[in-house]
Parts: C-alpha cells; sequence; structure tokens
C-alpha cells in the first residue's frame, strides 16, 4: 500500500511536470490588440496593387495614361494578390486595387466599388523543351494525382501549383472534372511545388525541365515567351476563342475602390473603358470590356 | 508447531524486514519505470513539434522577407495569401495558427479571431537587422502530444507497479526460502553438533565408569578384601580358642569379628552407593530428594524446601540418577558456595516428556563465575539425557539452577544399551 502512494505521488509529479512544461514565448497580439492604423497614399499620386494577372495590362494602361496625363503619378506594385487587395483597398494603402476573382462575401462587405474591365485567357504552359502542345482533360487530373508524371516523350511531368484561392486555378477546377479534388489532395500531400507569385511562376517554368503551370496569357506572352502554351482537347487558349465561348478557361479583371472612384483613379478607369484603353488591352492579350462591363466583340474596337 | 496468536512468526519478522527495505528501492525503481518513458516520449515529441512549428515559420519567414524586401509598403497585404494557404495546408497536424506580425507586433491579418491561450509558439523573424520587417508566428497545439504522454503515464504507471509487484513477491519468496534452507541446514548442523557431543559425553562417561570400576576394586581389595582377611584370621583364632575353652577370650574374639564384618558391610555400602545412590533403591526419588534437604537443613542450617510435581515413578534409572545427583550437587554448591543463604527451595515435576528440576537459593552466589567441575557434571549429565542445564541470577539476589531431562532421550539410551548388552 505505501509503494502504491509513492508510485502515485512520483507519478502525479511527472503528470504535473508534463502539464507544465515550458510554453515558449507569448505573441504580443495575444494581448489586447488595437485597432491597426490605417495608412493612406498620399492624395496626389495613385498607387495601384493586386493580383499578378492583372499587372501586364494595368502596366501598359498606366503607361498610356501617363502619356495623356504626364503630371499624373502612377505607381503599379508588384503582385500582391487579390485578397491582399481588397485589404490594401480597404486600410487606404492604395488608391485602385487589382482583382482576378470575384470578391467573397465578407469582401463586399467592406463598401468596396468593382469595375470589371477585361476577361484574359488562362493558359497551361509548360517548360520551352516539352515537345507536347497538347493536353487533355483527363491527362490534367491524372498528372495531378501522380498517375500519369511523364509527358509524352518521356520527360517527367513536374507540376507548379498555386496556392489555393488562386483565380486561374479555380477557373480550371470549375470546368474540368476531378480537377479540384485531385489539386486539394496535392496541396495536402505536398507533392507539388507551390509558388504564390506569377514572377515565380514564370521562373518556375522556365527552369524546371518538365514543369507544368497554370498562368494567363498576358502574363505567358510577357513573362515566357518560349514556353509553349498548351491546347486544352484542340482548342486553343486565345481571346478569340474565349470571346466564342470555345475555351472556357478565363479570369476576369476588375479594378476596386474604396467608394465611388474619385479624381485620379476616376481618370484611370475611364481612360481603361476607353476605346484607346480598350485597345491596350486587346493588345495585351485581355478581352477588353465596354463602359457596362459588357465583353465587346473584336470587331467593336477601333 | 504453530506460533501463539500476536506473536509474528520468524517468517513474517523477515517479511516485514525485507519489505520495509525493498519498498523504497522498488518505489524508485516504479518511478523510473513509469515516468522515464512518457518523459522520453513527450520530450521528443515537443522537441519535433518544436522544430516542425521553426521549420514552417521560417520558411514562410523567407518568402516573406522577399516580398518585404521588394515591396516594402505592401508587402503585409501579399503576406495573405500565403498565411491562408499555409493555414490550409499546414505541414504538421499540430500546427494551429499561423500568424504574421508587423515591427509594431500588429497583426498583418485581423479578419480572423485571436488565437486561443495555451498554444506553444514559435517564431522567425521576417528580414534580418534594418530590413528586418516583421515576424511569422506559428501557434503549435500541444494538447493531443500531451494527452498522449499522460495516457503513457498512466499505462506505464500501472506496469511499474504490476513489476514492482512481481519484484516485491519474487524477493520475498526468494528470501523465504533461502531462509527456509538455512534454518534447515542450521537444524542439521545442531543435530548434528548435538550427536557429537553426545557420542564425546558418552565416550566420557565410559572413561568415568572405567575409574569407577577400577576404585571400586582398589576399595573392594584395600578395604573389604583386608576386612575378610581379618576376619578369616580371626576365626581362626577363634577356632583355636574354643579348643581352648578360654570362654573370655571367645567372647572378645566374637566381639571383634562382628565389628570387622560391619566394617566390611560399611566398605560393601559406600561402594555401592558410589555406584547408584542407595536411597534411590530403597526410598524413591522424591523421598531420597527429602533425605537430602533434610540433611543440608540440619548441617547447614538452611531452611530448605521441596516441592515434587507429577507421577516422578517409573522413570529410567539413568533420569533418577541424574536428578538425584543435580539435585544433591546444587545443594552440595549452595552450602559451599551461597554466602548468606537462608532459604533454598527444590522443585522436581515430571511433565509429558521430560523432568524439569529447578533449585534456587537466596545467597549471593554468582551465576556467571567460572564453572568449576561440580557444574560441569551436572550439565553433563542433563545433556547426557538430551536436556539442558543453565544456572542464572534471581534478582535482587540469588542463583537458580535450572535442568531439564528428556524422558525420550533416556527411554531411547535405556533400549540401545538392552540391545548392546543382548548381542
Amino acid at each position: 500500500m505505501r509503494a502504491l502512494l509513492w508510485v502515485g505521488l512520483l507519478a502525479l509529479i511527472a503528470a504535473l511536470s508534463i502539464a507544465v512544461m515550458e510554453r515558449g514565448e507569448v505573441p504580443p497580439f495575444m494581448d489586447a490588440q488595437p485597432a491597426r492604423p490605417r495608412s493612406r497614399a498620399p492624395s496626389t499620386d495613385l498607387h495601384l496593387a493586386g493580383s499578378g494577372s492583372n499587372l501586364v495590362v494595368t502596366r501598359a494602361l498606366a503607361a498610356a495614361f501617363r502619356l495623356h496625363h504626364p503630371e499624373a503619378r502612377l505607381v503599379v506594385h508588384d503582385s500582391i494578390g487579390s485578397t491582399g487587395a481588397v485589404q490594401a483597398v480597404a486600410d487606404g494603402a492604395i488608391g485602385v486595387g487589382l482583382v482576378a476573382r470575384p470578391l467573397r462575401e465578407e469582401e463586399r462587405a467592406l463598401g468596396l466599388d468593382v469595375t470589371p474591365y477585361a476577361r484574359i485567357p488562362i493558359t497551361f504552359i509548360a517548360h520551352p523543351d516539352v515537345r507536347d502542345r497538347d493536353i487533355t482533360r483527363a491527362e490534367l487530373v491524372a498528372s495531378l494525382r501522380g498517375e500519369s508524371a511523364a509527358w509524352r516523350d518521356g520527360t517527367p511531368l513536374v507540376w507548379l501549383l498555386r496556392e489555393r484561392g488562386d483565380a486561374g486555378t479555380e477557373s480550371v477546377a470549375a470546368h474540368v472534372e476531378g480537377f479540384g479534388a485531385a489539386q486539394e489532395d496535392a496541396l495536402l500531400a505536398h507533392r507539388f511545388r507551390v509558388l504564390f507569385h506569377d514572377d515565380d511562376m514564370a521562373r518556375g517554368i522556365l527552369g524546371v525541365r518538365g514543369a507544368l503551370g497554370i498562368s494567363d496569357l498576358p502574363a505567358a506572352r510577357a513573362s515566357m515567351p518560349t514556353a509553349p502554351i498548351l491546347t486544352l482537347d484542340g482548342v486553343a487558349a486565345s481571346c478569340e476563342n474565349v470571346r466564342l465561348g470555345r475555351y472556357p478557361f478565363y479570369k476576369e479583371l476588375a479594378f476596386i475602390t474604396l467608394g465611388a472612384p474619385t479624381g485620379l483613379s476616376r481618370d484611370f478607369l475611364a481612360f481603361a473603358a476607353s476605346d484607346a484603353g480598350r485597345v491596350i488591352i486587346e493588345r495585351a492579350g485581355g478581352i477588353a470590356f465596354g463602359v457596362a462591363g459588357e465583353m465587346l466583340p473584336a470587331e467593336a474596337l477601333p | 508447531m504453530s506460533e501463539p496468536l500476536g506473536i509474528p512468526s520468524a517468517k513474517e519478522e523477515l517479511v516485514r524486514e525485507l519489505s520495509s527495505r525493498l519498498v523504497p528501492t522498488l518505489s524508485i525503481f516504479a518511478f523510473i519505470v513509469a515516468v522515464s518513458a512518457p518523459l522520453a516520449y513527450f520530450w521528443m515529441g515537443d522537441r519535433e513539434l518544436r522544430q516542425s512549428g521553426l521549420s514552417t515559420a521560417e520558411q514562410a519567414a523567407e518568402v516573406l522577407a522577399r516580398d518585404a524586401e521588394e515591396e516594402p509598403l505592401l508587402w503585409r497585404y501579399d503576406s495573405l495569401k500565403l498565411v491562408e494557404h499555409l493555414r490550409r495546408f499546414r505541414a504538421s497536424t499540430y500546427v494551429e495558427r499561423i500568424e504574421v506580425t508587423d515591427l509594431q507586433g500588429q497583426l498583418i491579418d485581423d479578419r480572423v479571431a485571436l488565437p486561443r491561450p495555451g498554444l506553444l509558439w514559435m517564431s522567425a523573424p521576417i528580414g534580418e537587422g534594418p530590413r528586418r520587417a516583421g515576424t511569422v508566428w506559428v501557434g503549435m497545439d500541444r494538447r493531443p502530444l500531451r494527452q498522449r504522454a499522460l495516457g503513457l503515464l498512466v499505462v506505464f504507471s500501472a506496469l511499474a507497479i504490476v513489476l514492482a509487484a512481481f519484484v516485491h513477491r519474487i524477493a520475498l519468496h526468494s528470501a523465504a526460502r533461502a531462509e527456509s534452507r538455512i534454518r534447515q541446514l542450521m537444524q542439521s548442523l545442531a543435530a548434528r553438533t548435538a550427536d557429537q557431543r553426545i557420542r564425546a559425553l558418552r565416550l566420557e562417561a565410559i572413561t568415568h565408569q572405567e575409574e569407577e570400576r577400577r576404585a571400586i576394586a582398589r576399595d573392594l581389595h584395600d578395604s573389604v578384601g583386608q576386612s575378610i582377611t581379618a576376619l578369616r584370621i580371626q576365626a581362626e583364632v577363634l577356632s583355636m580358642t574354643l579348643d581352648q575353652g578360654d570362654a573370655t577370650r571367645t567372647r572378645g574374639l566374637a566381639t571383634s569379628i562382628a565389628k570387622s564384618a560391619d566394617g566390611a558391610i560399611d566398605e560393601v555400602r559406600r561402594s555401592l552407593a558410589r555406584l547408584r545412590p542407595l536411597d534411590l533403591d530403597d526410598l524413591g526419588l522424591t523421598s531420597a530428594i527429602t533425605r537430602l534437604a533434610d540433611d543440608v537443613r540440619e548441617r547447614a542450617e538452611l531452611e530448605v524446601t521441596c516441592e515434587f510435581e507429577g507421577a516422578l515413578s517409573g522413570l529410567p534409572a539413568s533420569v533418577e540418577t541424574a536428578a538425584y545427583r543435580i539435585v544433591q550437587e546444587a545443594l552440595t554448591n549452595i552450602v559451599r558456595h551461597a554466602r548468606e543463604a537462608t532459604r533454598v527451595s527444590v522443585r522436581v515435576a515430571q511433565e509429558s516428556e521430560r523432568v524439569c528440576i529447578d533449585v534456587e537459593d537466596d545467597g549471593l552466589g554468582r551465576a556467571d563465575s567460572t564453572p568449576g567441575r561440580g557444574i560441569r557434571g551436572m550439565s553433563e549429565r542433563a545433556e547426557m539425557l538430551g536436556g539442558t542445564f543453565t544456572v542464572s541470577d534471581v534478582f535482587p539476589r540469588g542463583t537458580l539452577v535450572t535442568a531439564r531431562l528428556l524422558l525420550e532421550d533416556a527411554q531411547m539410551s535405556k533400549a540401545e544399551e538392552s540391545t548392546e548388552v543382548g548381542t
């Protein structure tokens, strides 16, 4: 009996030592979190930032806008993603946000004004050495699952994935059966490398032998001119095919502002919706929207 | 033989002693068994968990450091998609939260609820030195690890108790067996020693017997023989005197012959008494001892009381003789050595298997003094019969002589002697 008491007492000490073992440092935000100060950009500048899918088109628009408004100071930042754009506009850190996906429910509650301006085809793009020029929906899913891990010439196929929530990937998942689940499995299993920026994707496509990734047509043309853009089940990723409804993979680009655009923001958005702006968009690889946000036929362009 | 109620046996005492010595050792043993594996499991799991959290934080911080360098103003917004992705596809099941703070410690993503308390936080700086932009925090949930460690603790505690009880039982069982074996060996050794002692005593007794026989033969030759020779001469002289008709001389010679015959008879009686106390045959053990007491009372003016218990009849002659001689020697010692003694009590009792003799006085004798020939003789007589003999002091003064004579051994000795005679 005394032995049992001894053992019980010592085991209790051990249990307490396990329970109270060092917890590590405590982050500062575990205390009361004061309201985050909102940083507002200087009113004389127009800062634009957001999804990398917008950057090629937006930078082209900004360059043209500066020609017409030399006094204007426009800064197009590198990619911060659609989510970052929403938060940055809501914080007043930038004047115009660039998004490549519809706003989420909680984002719509922030009082943002959304101005869709273009649609861009999503492309399946491969390493320059890949000889294949076409890929099927079934091959997309099988390769993502790891079941078919080589190109037709035997080169290993290496997927370069985008993070969850990426607009291009979600568009593909919406139109290719089994793709979303296969991508989720691949992400959970950490089967393939995940990239968080368009320029990372460009570097990966050009640098990883046998690489296959998802990008958009403007970025593919601008950043990866030597990489082959694959046709999907024989259909090319072109504005024409998107416009005709033959190619279902695309993103819709939009400007967001905190409330109705004013000042330089309003001028820039107006320029983007002008004929000159639409021409720039089409040349950059996008399909320009009309004033009402509708997709215009090619012949409607000046 | 069963032990009296309330008095612990030697085995119980041994078990208690061993238990008191084993309990602390076994407790430490049980504690080590119970605690070592769970603690090691928790320690290693905690280390792996910290490593996992730190690795996640460092990887995220590395990506964000590059963003912060390229976009010092807007990197915080770019971090949102990375954090969202990492939250969804965390590298470890222990990772519960991933947060990013700026240099002021403000959460970059304040759209989600604050983490619950109790997480283990690992952190990595975004950028180094003056280019540091913030910190990545990875909150690890240690509850599953702790629960598994405590579960192991319960299991191993039970195992430790079982093992300790098993070892305790084995140790006690082995000790009890060893103690039993030792006791058997000691009993065997004691029996062998006693047997050797009895053989030595018997050899000594035979030697004494031969000495006694030679002494008796010498006595008979020197005294009784001389007396009978004198009687023969006196008888021849008496015959010649009868022929001469001298009545007066004849009467004188007859008287002288009668005295010589009495002397011879006394010599014979003394010799017989050396072989066996005559009073034993004439009076029996109790009366013979009573006579001894009467003699001492008269000679030494001591108050001597005798007490007899049991039948004290039909005893083997060896026991009767030994009892008589022991009482006789004890009384002699009291008269000789017990200074200022006034009272002596003699108790002789026959029990079922033994005869008990107790002789006690109130003199100033010392029980621990060097035993003399008389004491050794009494002891040898008792041991010869498989019994015991002790001399001890009595509080406040006096000496107690006790002897226990076994009847069974005496009867066996008697039977052996009969067998030897028969052969």
